[in-house]
């Protein structure tokens, strides 16, 4: 497959670029295999790159012989192109659609992308389960590392090795793994250290209309439970919801078999209701008709903000559960996939301040979302201007990102990222020059060989260099678990992520970097005082050691 | 008070009553945005503010002013308020400090810049003793003054009730950093 097949006309001059909140661009439009490129060819600031990957859909319109294409990004960027010439323009725009609706993984860029920066540390070995496995192993011999997995074949979806509780042995795990959906038996997802609890996720039991047992199942989680002490286990489906399940072989753990457990029943809406709402609340950023009332109706029925009440409301109820009633927890909807991972990895936010800081963020990012399994390949095809039915696609990873912006927006001091950390993340899932987010699971990643023919996001990220400008200038590191308010008060649209292309920030940004330079001035007043205070009582000292006889 | 500025002549408020504006003025710090610079009224004398639907925000603050636990748990303004108080008094503490070293005899240019990091070395011979310690006690003194209540959002650390949750024993929580002050709360939760 040579890419120039694709490529109806490769390059059309006179184009004119237009962006929004920067000025019109004109200049020389190019497609590659992979980018579509806009240069002024005079100054290297007005040069637009942009991965076909990241373009959700495009239009045309004609005006004349003039054409324009307008653009529309995965990150919710819409850009315009017009092009002279209509047979010119039809063949970008033809060319444009293939070459962004591409099928085959391995025709992506992250294949063929080469790093202008020296690879220091390399991030597809930065975060592995063996070394996030010593900070448990440190504090508690409860557990240990599984190798059952490691050919995939107990579970396609999991990765190659897993922590389970010690007394239960591979056989034990063969039999869970046949108990629970899609194979994801329950693995440990977080060990709480203030008083040694855990939390747990898996797919929902296959319990069925007949009300089928496991009790291999009943043996690994009991195994979590202290002596004489109960356990939670969240569903994050409605009781009817999950009671539906039982019809198409699924279902919830029945109380008889489980009775050390109390099960609580959520409501988190499944992800093809999650891409519906996302596509309502863009819809709704986008209206220009300057109506009060549309634009407050439009964002109440795309149902966003409840969404992220919900998910945030379900990951307290578990870090409750954790920290306060000291019990463990057991967390699930249907495949385990999306909903479950939201819930335990915000769990972790607000109970663990490691996942608060750059690198425990990322490795959270990596043990709770891609080694545990979330398709980001399928959830990640398509954003919001998609043409297409959406089939797999969901912003299930985004309303996670946006659930620990609110979380960071009412604790602005515990976190050592800031906004711009969170919006990267958000853009690397959708379309990216690195590998990270390829692949739906660890067994895809490694049959596609990532590790080796493409660059890890965290190799550029963790460069001290290119880390600065996403730490949080505020942060004061504290050993607190936070509990974030989840009153509709005190949730937030998004707008770095929402209306980041709809209204300018310059005023905002001016009034943020006067704020960092107040926190720097300080910084720099401190080591003032604190040498001259050194110098002085050298001075003072020395005075006093010519005084003694 | 009184509706008509011949009503308010007639009723001699200014001879019965305290102006609200006076109040307020001697209070000035706890109102001032410290991120407010003048320089701005030249870059942007006119304000536009955007009228689009979206640009306009719940004032949550003034409606729900007593609801504690419905705002954000750190505050913002707080830290860049208590930092700016800090500066100035810092800037206070380095003059003295250079002074004092007149004093002695030594003269220094420490530039609070960018440009140049390392101070000057003093006139005097190094000392071979180790340095003295640093007496941090007077800093801290006058940093935690700093510290005191904003009263910008209208609320206290007192009368937020987080006492009621420092229920932690002390070995689960560091002591926290002078300038910040942490909130905790609960969510509400129901299940």
């Amino acid at each position: 497959m040579e890419f120039a097949e694709l490529i109806k006309t490769p390059r059309v001059d006179n184009v004119v670029l237009h962006r929004p909140f920067m000025p019109r661009v004109e200049g020389t439009l190019c497609l590659t295999g992979h980018h579509l490129i806009l240069s002024s060819r005079q100054d290297s600031n007005e040069e637009l790159w942009l991965l076909h990957s990241n373009i959700d859909s495009i239009e045309k319109r004609f005006v004349g012989s003039l054409g324009t294409v307008i653009v529309k990004c995965k990150d919710l960027r819409i850009i315009q192109l017009d092009i002279p010439g209509m047979e010119e323009c039809l063949n970008i725009a033809s060319s444009i659609e293939a070459l962004s609706t591409l099928d085959s993984v391995t025709l992506m860029y992250p294949f063929f992308y080469r790093p202008m920066f020296e690879v220091i540390e390399d991030g597809w070995n930065t975060f592995l389960p063996e070394q996030s496995f010593k900070q448990i192993e440190s504090s508690t011999d409860e557990w240990r590392l599984s190798y059952v997995n490691k050919d995939f074949s107990v579970c396609p979806s999991y990765p190659p090795v897993l922590a389970v509780p010690k007394s239960i042995d591979d056989e034990t795990i063969r039999k869970v793994a046949t108990f629970r959906h899609a194979g994801r038996f329950p693995v440990l997802s977080y060990y709480h250290k203030k008083n040694g609890m855990v939390m747990m996720r898996s797919g929902q039991p296959l319990t069925g209309s007949n009300g089928r047992r496991c009790k291999e199942d009943e043996k690994l989680i009991n195994a979590t439970l202290r002596a004489g002490k109960r356990g939670y286990i969240i569903d994050t489906r409605s009781i009817n919801v999950a009671q539906q399940a039982k019809a198409r072989g699924g279902g919830f753990e029945v109380e008889a078999h489980y009775p050390q457990w109390r099960r609580i029943h959520k409501t988190i809406e499944r992800s093809n209701i999650l891409q519906e709402s996302l596509i309502k609340l863009v819809e709704a950023c986008n209206d220009q008709s300057h109506n009060m009332d549309r634009w407050l109706s439009k964002l109440e029925a795309s149902n966003w903000l409840t969404n992220i009440k919900e998910i945030l409301t379900t990951a307290c109820l578990a870090a409750q559960c954790i920290d306060r009633e000291g019990a463990s927890v057991l967390v699930h909807g249907t495949e385990g996939t999306d909903s479950t991972l939201q819930v335990t990895s915000l769990a972790q936010i607000i109970l663990d301040p490691t996942s608060r800081t750059i690198r425990g963020f990322e490795s959270l990012v990596e043990r709770e979302w891609l080694q545990a399994g979330h398709p980001f390949q399928q959830r990640c095809s398509q954003s919001a201007y998609s043409n297409s039915k959406p089939k797999w696609e969901a912003p299930v990873f985004l309303l996670f990102l946006d659930c620990v912006w609110q979380i960071l927006r009412q604790f602005p001091c515990s976190f050592q990222f800031n906004e711009h950390f969170l919006i990267l993340l958000f853009e690397h899932a959708y379309a990216s020059q690195f590998g990270t987010f390829l692949g739906n699971n660890s067994f895809e990643r490694r049959k596609l060989k990532l590790p080796q023919k493409t660059v890890s996001l965290w190799s550029w990220v963790n460069r001290p260099q290119d880390t600065e400008r996403f730490l949080n200038p505020l942060f004061e590191a504290n050993s607190l678990v936070i509990w974030p308010s989840v009153s509709p008060q005190s949730l937030l649209l998004w707008e770095g992520v929402f209306l980041r292309w709809n209204r300018s920030s310059k005023c905002l940004d001016e009034a943020y970097d006067e704020m960092i330079h107040i926190i720097e001035h300080n910084k720099e007043l401190q080591s003032k005082v604190n040498t001259l205070r050194r110098q002085l009582a050298e001075l003072e000292t020395e005075d006093v050691q010519l005084e003694t006889p | 008070m009184a509706g008509f500025p011949r009503n308010r002549l007639d009723s001699r408020l200014k001879d019965k009553t305290y102006s609200l504006w006076q109040f307020l003025l001697n209070d000035q710090e706890n109102y001032v945005n410290p991120v407010y610079q003048p320089g701005f009224s030249e870059t942007h004398p006119v304000l536009e503010p955007s009228t689009l639907p979206f640009s306009f925000k719940f004032w949550r603050n003034m409606y729900h002013q007593f609801d504690r636990s419905m705002h954000p748990r750190q505050s913002v303004l707080k830290q860049v308020l208590s930092l700016k108080a800090s500066n100035r008094d810092l800037e206070k503490a380095a003059r003295a400090l250079e002074a004092k070293l007149q004093k002695q005899g030594v003269f220094l240019s420490i530039a609070v810049d960018s440009k140049s990091k390392d101070p000057v070395h003093p006139v005097r011979p190094k000392s071979l003793i180790l340095s003295a310690p640093l007496n941090c006690k007077e800093d801290e003194q006058k940093l935690s003054v700093c510290d005191r209540v904003r009263t910008v959002e209208g609320s206290s650390s007192a009368e937020n009730g987080y006492n009621e949750e420092e229920e932690e024993p002390a070995s689960f929580t560091k002591p926290e950093p002078t300038l910040v002050s942490l909130e905790r709360g609960v969510a509400r939760m129901t299940c």
